[in-house]
């Protein structure tokens, strides 16, 4: 029979130990609340800083939304005959590679909804169709490039330039539609294109209307908001963009669903996968990153498709 | 046929007799009662008014096993339309209270509504400063801080 000092040591015990866990309320709030909120006091911006806390909010987004798919460009540098492709997934248990005996430099788009699959082939000054997964040949000489996956099977084409037109393609009907024709830089609706200069820098560009064209983007830290201050989205944005960055060792593509992008390092044959969640706020668009890998061992080997 | 009642004690003394389905809801009572039968439950950092918060929430929420169900006959729909009332109800810094005493006590249902209160509310604030003001938080940075994590943040003001 335990005495009524046990009882009084155990409820002090616990009730010293009912320290509340600020994280408790702090992750059921949105993350441009939780950025506006850093301001508060130093015990909240740690909270909110802290790359748990991060990695926690991270995956009960995730777990709301269900797994990611996508689908990556992978190709060497110098291009081999046969580009590589990644399949992966945020669930760390879907992934494959696989190839497509496409000759020349490919540009691989890919959409979340059934891993539906368009390929593009580059040749040095136009774009051209091979043979399509699911675009259709084209009735067009120059074949634009898609920017953006507005829906299911529908793509925005945009031309190589700032001046030509910007078309719809509807997957299912094959069909083209103008959708403007710009007559200065500033009218064009959509243009994205990344680049890697450094490990440190991304550099942005976006043309719409009345909206400046370029902005760089600290990459300095892992796990770290960033700004694309001149970036005005037009919703819905479903990017299934998929880029090979200069070093031929980062991916950079868009998840169709969610408003999510996945950034991989490739290092080697690994891949660090970092998850983006776009997220409008006002004018402009703040991503929340977190590096997927460091979450649970989601390790793309790139290497797996290649002797199957 | 009568219910098995326990008796816990608030900071102030108050005694507070409840059937023991409805305290087992808090896993730290529950697995009192088992290490200490039939003990009174000195609850020394609860007042008597969060206590009795507690205690109604916990009587709204209990689940009846011997199938006479006549308490718990409500609705899930109904269950939560009660619980945001319930926490409608009560002002900031007993609501905080009651979080802690939630937490403390482990009864996670209370504790998820309340959390999702306090959340709303923080929503629901224009700026940090308001928070500070809802929450008397004090506010520890210096104004070159406060600066270098508007600058960091940079969104359009």
């Amino acid at each position: 029979m335990k005495d009524q000092n046990s009882l009084f040591i155990f409820i002090f015990f616990i009730s010293s130990h009912g320290k509340l866990n600020r994280k408790l309320i702090l992750e059921r709030l949105a993350v441009e609340s939780l950025r506006r909120f850093r301001s508060v006091s130093k015990k909240w911006r740690s909270t909110i800083d802290s790359p748990r806390f991060q990695s926690r909010e991270l995956k009960l987004r995730r777990q709301s939304r269900g797994h990611d798919l996508l689908f990556v460009a992978y190709y060497e540098d110098p291009p081999d005959d046969v580009a590589q492709h990644a399949l992966g997934s945020s669930s760390s248990c879907i992934y494959r590679t696989v190839k497509f005996p496409f000759p020349n430099l490919l540009l691989c788009y890919g959409s979340c909804d059934g891993l539906s699959i368009s390929t593009l082939k580059l040749s040095k000054s136009s774009v051209k169709l091979p043979l399509p997964m699911h675009l259709a040949q084209a009735t067009y000489g120059l074949v634009p490039l898609p920017v953006a996956i507005l829906e299911k099977n529908k793509l925005y084409l945009h031309g190589r330039r700032y001046l030509e037109p910007l078309m719809l393609h509807d997957l299912h009907s094959q069909s083209y539609e103008l959708v403007s024709t710009p007559t200065t830089p500033g009218d064009c609706f959509y243009y994205f294109e990344i680049f890697l200069k450094t490990n440190s820098l991304i550099q942005v560009q976006g043309g719409f209307p009345a909206s400046v064209e370029a902005e760089v983007m600290s990459f300095t830290r892992r796990q770290v908001f960033f700004v694309l201050s001149v970036l005005v989205l037009t919703m819905p944005f479903s990017a299934g963009v998929t880029n090979l960055r200069d070093d031929g060792q980062t991916l950079f593509c868009g998840l169709d669903d969610g408003l999510k992008m996945l950034i991989s390092q490739v290092h080697g044959h690994k891949c660090h996968v970092y998850s983006w969640e776009p997220v409008i706020y006002r004018d402009s668009v703040w991503v929340w990153v977190s590096d997927i890998s460091k979450l649970e061992p989601l390790e793309l080997d790139l290497r797996m498709g290649m002797n199957a | 046929m009568s219910k098995k009642m326990i008796v816990l004690k608030s900071s102030e003394g108050v005694s507070f007799v409840v059937e023991e389905a409805v305290a087992r809801q808090s896993k730290i009572i529950s697995f009192l009662v088992e290490e200490f039968p039939d003990r009174e439950l000195p609850l020394t950092n609860m007042t008597s008014e969060i206590l009795r918060k507690t205690i109604e929430y916990c009587k709204k929420h209990v689940v009846e096993d011997d199938g006479g169900g006549d308490s718990s006959s409500s609705s899930s729909g109904d269950l939560k339309e009660w619980d945001v009332k319930f926490v409608a109800e009560i002002d900031q810094p007993r609501l905080m209270d009651l979080l802690m005493a939630a937490n403390y006590l482990d009864i996670p249902s209370l504790l998820d509504v309340t959390c999702q209160k306090v959340a709303d509310t923080i929503a629901a604030c224009n700026d940090e400063k308001e928070i500070r003001a809802t929450f008397n938080i004090e506010n520890d940075f210096t104004e070159e801080e406060v600066e270098a994590i508007r600058m960091e943040n940079q969104y359009p003001i």
